[in-house]
């Protein structure tokens, strides 16, 4: 790469291996002291959560499934699925997206609840939907993580939010408002920011979940004026008001999950696309689109830049960002899925 | 009635089936006790071309079985020379004819077998009847068109022939809008035959006719060139629609 296309790719874009940025903000926001501020509002709520169980109770879990059927007793409230796998063997831990407890998705690190049946689900199954809806939603979760990261700390990046995860629609999305106005980034910018995400594979970080109240939800995201427009909403819809947030490394975000286990999980990763978008609550946005396949389903580089190409397309699926939280994935988007390839 | 696999015309060569020099007799010996056995256990392992010289015999006798059914002199004949072991006879026609009765497809199945090492470094295979009671040779097959790869690339697909479609369908009606419109115009043009004369300046009416009458010619046999040129074209066009969709600049 020679010099002149080095710095016109770190126009906006924040290398840290290669280049230092010294920009000192006393009066703009940015992303960086955000996210220190919501990590360490997480950190205290998970201390002030766990020290509320005070007597360890014992719950029975029937695992179902290989390498074979077994019943283990775990601490109701502290164990996870996780957990559970560890116990019987160790692919389990490495290989398994979400598990099914009486089979309902629930995120492999949030702690379980009562006796319950257990199954987990890979990449791999006959049937792995999912998994693959997991995985899906949280590569858009990445893809927050990704664009909040990748520009220097000048630019403050706000985070809309997420559509459901349809995987046939070719690409998962993220709604952001970037401060760059008409800004389209070159390939190879694009290549840059797809590498933060290939990478956190190498880093392994897991996905830990959190219930909290609608109050600490608005202090917690107060320096994002669309998730504080949206917090109301969306505490009146889940159960008891509360709100899931989920936390990979130091990104936190708004999500109802269930979400995969960690990001070793992850092969290849790609952002293919930024389009503009126009929402009629939150007005002029960023659409960014991407593609990723987890590590555990190979794929050929040819088959993968074909795909590519097709994520680089608007993707028409996935609905615009208004107020009303979009309407839950109903069960017939399973069944549209599992009849997809017979319709052809 | 033949076999209903892919087989070889010519014979393999087993060597040495009883020590040297056993001849064709001791090979034909060797394969009546691999069809005996197979019969029998309904799988055995031996080397490949054991197995695959008495998969045909076997095949064979229980077509014969199934068609002519037990009284009839031949059949019989040939099922009391391969099997060597008497009382297997009764189990041909009462357990193995209504079994492969309306079977469509070959009544066994080989499969490859690792060398056995240290050995004789033969290739060895595994024959076994079709609907035996022995657990199945190789794990059942996973279905890997849910795989989100394979849901990716059957949506992309998809998206293909839709697009497809919809070019064809474009590129069909631009071609009778246009050429209709062309054709319309040519055709006026040749009508109004008789207004081109109307039209000469004075300066050409000075021409001799001679000179008139072949200009005008000429003239017509343009149009007629033309017009001729757009209908084989329209005609190409029919014949090449699935090949080539995106050329806006053919008609311009």
């Amino acid at each position: 790469m020679s010099a002149t296309s080095f710095t016109k790719l770190t126009k906006h874009l924040h290398l840290r291996h290669i280049k230092r940025c010294y920009c000192s903000s006393t009066s703009k926001l940015t992303n960086s002291e955000v996210r220190e501020k919501r990590n360490a509002l997480f950190d205290e709520e998970r201390k002030r959560q766990l020290s509320l169980i005070t007597r360890i109770e014992k719950i029975r879990v029937e695992h179902i499934g290989p390498p074979e059927n077994c019943t283990l007793i775990m601490n109701k409230g502290l164990s996870t699925p996780f957990n559970c796998a560890a116990h019987i063997a160790e692919y389990l831990t490495v290989r398994s997206a979400v598990a099914l407890v009486n089979n309902q998705p629930w995120d492999m690190h949030r702690p379980l609840t009562e006796d319950c049946e257990l199954k987990f689900v890979h990449y791999r199954e006959n049937d792995p939907y999912h998994a693959n809806k997991a995985y899906w939603k949280s590569c858009s979760f990445i893809l927050g993580h990704i664009l909040e990261v990748a520009f220097q700390d000048q630019y403050y990046t706000e985070l809309c939010s997420f559509p459901p995860p349809y995987v046939p629609s070719g690409s998962f999305v993220y709604d952001v408002k970037i401060p760059i106005p008409n800004w389209q980034p070159s390939h190879e910018e694009l290549q840059c920011m797809g590498q933060i995400g290939a990478k956190l594979a190498g880093k392994d970080w897991k996905f830990e979940c959190l219930d909290i109240d609608e109050t600490l939800a608005l202090k917690m995201f107060e320096d994002n004026r669309f998730k504080t427009q949206q917090i109301p909403n969306m505490a009146a819809q889940n159960k008891g008001g509360k709100i899931r947030v989920y936390r990979m490394g130091d990104h936190l975000d708004i999500s109802n999950g269930p979400l995969i286990c960690r990001t070793s999980q992850i092969g290849r990763f790609a952002i293919t696309a930024f389009h503009p978008i126009s929402s009629p609550d939150f007005g002029e946005l960023t659409r960014v689109q991407g593609l990723s396949v987890p590590s555990q389903v190979l794929i050929n580089h040819w088959t993968f830049d074909f795909l590519a190409k097709r994520a680089e397309k608007y993707n028409e699926h996935a609905s615009l960002p208004a107020m009303r939280e979009p309407p839950p994935v109903k069960e017939e988007v399973q069944e549209e899925e599992k009849g997809y390839f017979w319709r052809l | 009635m033949s076999l209903r696999y892919p087989y070889k015309m010519s014979y393999r060569k087993l060597r040495g089936t009883f020590g040297p020099g056993g001849g064709p007799l001791a090979r034909i010996t060797r394969l009546r006790m691999v069809v005996t056995s197979l019969i029998r256990h309904e799988r055995i392992e031996t080397t490949w071309n054991k197995a695959a010289e008495a998969r045909d015999y076997a095949e064979l006798l229980i077509q014969r079985a199934i068609k002519n059914g037990d009284k009839h002199g031949p059949t019989m004949e040939l099922a009391d020379f391969w099997l060597l072991e008497k009382d297997l006879i009764h189990k041909l026609f009462k357990v193995f004819v209504p079994r492969f009765e309306k079977c469509p497809t070959a009544f066994t199945k080989m499969y490859r077998l690792p060398y056995v090492y240290p050995g004789k470094g033969r290739e060895m295979g595994l024959l076994e009847l079709k609907g035996n009671p022995w657990p199945p040779v190789l794990p059942e097959a996973i279905d890997k068109s849910k795989h989100i790869n394979n849901v990716l690339l059957n949506a992309a697909r998809q998206d293909f022939r839709m697009e497809q479609y919809k070019s064809m369908d474009m590129s069909s009606d631009r071609w009778h809008k246009e050429s209709v419109s062309q054709m319309s115009a040519a055709m006026d043009t040749v009508a109004k035959g008789s207004g081109l004369e109307e039209t000469v300046t004075d300066t050409e009416s000075l021409l001799s006719d001679e000179i008139r009458e072949e200009k005008e010619a000429q003239e017509m046999r343009e149009l007629q060139r033309k017009i001729d040129s757009l209908k084989n074209r329209g005609k190409k066009k029919h014949r090449d629609e699935d090949d080539d969709d995106d050329d806006d600049g053919t008609y311009v």
